[in-house]
């Protein structure tokens, strides 16, 4: 077994692709068109592009820079920053990405199995995309999927920073890019894809002054990017010291946001040019307006209707899902890399960590594999989570003294763009005020749904079951805290 | 396309794309440096 903590990315576009594997992932695809439909194309376009500079890069910069300052996973980066009666957050944080890495690992799971539905071409013999959607997640083969993609994750954490992670992502990031490339060039060639084009870019005055529409480009820009969740900071661990902040954080946000906007272009050139008549009906309030209509019911229904017969259909459903693996796939390696981190930290040897993720993962992923409500639970419960977590790495950096850190932290790379005053003021004032204000609206917006229900605690989407499932995390890492800390900082 | 989707799809693929090339060479010209002060 490879020793973790003596192995570095070995190259910078290495260590740009390992990153780039973390922040791109399944937001992109599945949720990125919709979220644009619901909230009227191009007015979301804007905000979304404002907050990737005001929420986004920020607390990425803060992220690598505390992983290379402190070698740690979230516990020990956090206790090491912010002090060490503050680790229980780091503790948090890493409990948010392992929570999402139950359910994270289904979703990869769905896309190997349409990948495969696609080539033995089951997708192109059905007219019913809804059944097959249906039956598919009520049979065993979610939970096989999983195990498959859990295994996958395990085995490339196994072999290690280089050969595991920095190899896998040098495969998968260009791989994916190579195809998205390719069927973007198909869409945008489509006959009325230009109408879809324009609706994707077209703002809608409006809704521009509708503080929805900003607050929905937030909390796509907090959960797509990959801000927040604690994966840079543990991959930075393993950047030499060379590599830089600002630049690697700019390049890997920036990417993934263009990621989404090719995505973006590709699902609305295809919607338009196939349902001209319905243009974004679907995406807003039809079969495509949540994450698994749009992707598994939606557009592969869309798909059989492309021009260019059966062999074209095959193969765009083929590379679609694909790249959908490939980019859910190259984040979940990230959180098996972070869980099994932080468990390695806590005294327990590498190899036992990964197995232990392995094994707890594929168990507590389970549920969401079997049943969809479970999964929208804990996509709600640890989705939201992620916001707490950006706040508790600002917090961190609030703690250590945003001026020191951003001149004896973040700037002291040598030839990394160095930062200005303004980052105080991002990290200082509106990254919390985002989040406070971010936290409250997904609040208010629950209990105005679930109304006298919004306590229940069993509820799949109340804020009852939110404070329930963090209540308990933090009251737990509370009161181990000390030994948490202890146990990280002596490793 | 509409002249206002013209102009937003200027600014977000200016901005995005335009940023990731910027920093990209960013990162190439920082690399040639350093290779040369190595």
């Amino acid at each position: 077994m490879i020793e973790k903590k003596k192995e570095y990315f070995t190259s910078r576009w290495g260590f740009i692709l390992s990153m780039m594997g973390v922040a791109v992932g399944a937001g992109n695809i599945w949720r990125f068109s919709r979220v644009v439909a619901q909230n009227g194309g191009g007015s979301f376009i804007i905000p979304w592009v404002i907050f990737l500079f005001i929420w986004s890069i920020p607390l990425m910069i803060a992220e690598i820079a505390m992983g290379k300052l402190t070698r740690k996973g979230p516990i020990g980066a956090i206790a090491l920053t912010a002090g060490k009666s503050f680790g229980w957050m780091g503790a948090f944080i890493a409990m948010v990405t392992t929570g999402i890495l139950f359910y994270y690992s289904v979703v990869v799971g769905w896309g190997f199995s349409y990948f495969f539905m696609s080539v033995t071409g089951k997708l192109t013999s059905t007219t019913d995309h809804h059944a097959l959607w249906t039956n598919y997640s009520q049979s065993i083969f979610p939970l096989l999927s999983h195990l498959l993609s859990i295994t996958i994750g395990c085995i490339v954490v196994y072999k290690g920073i280089i050969h595991g992670i920095e190899r896998s992502n040098k495969i998968l990031i260009p791989a994916l890019l190579a195809m998205i490339l390719v069927i973007a060039i198909r869409a945008v060639t489509l006959p009325g894809a230009l109408q879809g084009i324009n609706y994707l870019f077209e703002p809608n005055f409006e809704a521009l002054l509708d503080y929805k529409v900003w607050l929905e480009a937030l909390t796509q820009n907090a959960w797509d990017t990959g801000a927040g969740w604690g994966l840079l900071l543990v991959y930075a661990c393993y950047a030499k010291k060379k590599e830089s902040v600002t630049i690697n954080a700019c390049v890997t946000a920036l990417a993934n946001n263009a990621v989404s906007l090719l995505m973006g272009i590709i699902i609305f050139s295809t919607v338009f040019a196939i349902e001209s008549s319905r243009g974004a009906e679907a995406l807003i309030s039809g079969e495509g307006a949540t994450n698994t209509g749009l992707t598994f019911i939606y557009l592969p229904k869309l798909f059989m209707e492309l021009p260019g017969g059966l062999f074209v259909q095959i193969l765009f459903a083929a590379i679609f899902f694909l790249a959908f693996t490939f980019a859910a796939l190259s984040s979940m390696i990230s959180m098996v890399q972070l869980t099994a981190q932080v468990i390695n930290e806590l005294g327990v040897k590498m190899n036992k960590a990964i197995m232990t993720t392995g094994i707890g993962a594929f168990i507590l992923g389970i549920p969401s594999a079997l049943s969809l409500a479970f999964f929208d639970n804990q996509d709600w419960v640890w989705g939201l989570g992620l916001i707490v977590s950006g706040l508790f790495i600002a917090f961190a950096v609030l703690r250590y003294g945003i001026d020191r850190y951003r001149t004896q932290v973040i700037n002291i790379t040598p030839h990394d763009l160095k930062l200005g005053k303004f980052y105080n003021i991002t990290v200082g004032v509106l990254i919390p005020l985002q989040g406070i204000i971010l936290i409250g609206w997904f609040f208010t917006q629950s209990i105005v749904a679930t109304g006298e229900n919004w306590w229940n605690p069993f509820g799949v989407t109340s804020v009852g079951t939110i404070l329930l499932q963090w209540g308990l995390a933090i009251v737990i890492f509370l009161s181990l805290n000390k030994i948490l800390v202890r146990r990280t900082l002596k490793s | 396309m509409t002249s206002v989707a013209i102009v937003t799809m200027c600014f977000a693929v200016g901005s995005i794309f335009g940023g990731l090339i910027v920093m990209l060479t960013l990162a190439l010209t920082r690399k040639a440096n350093q290779e040369e002060t190595e």
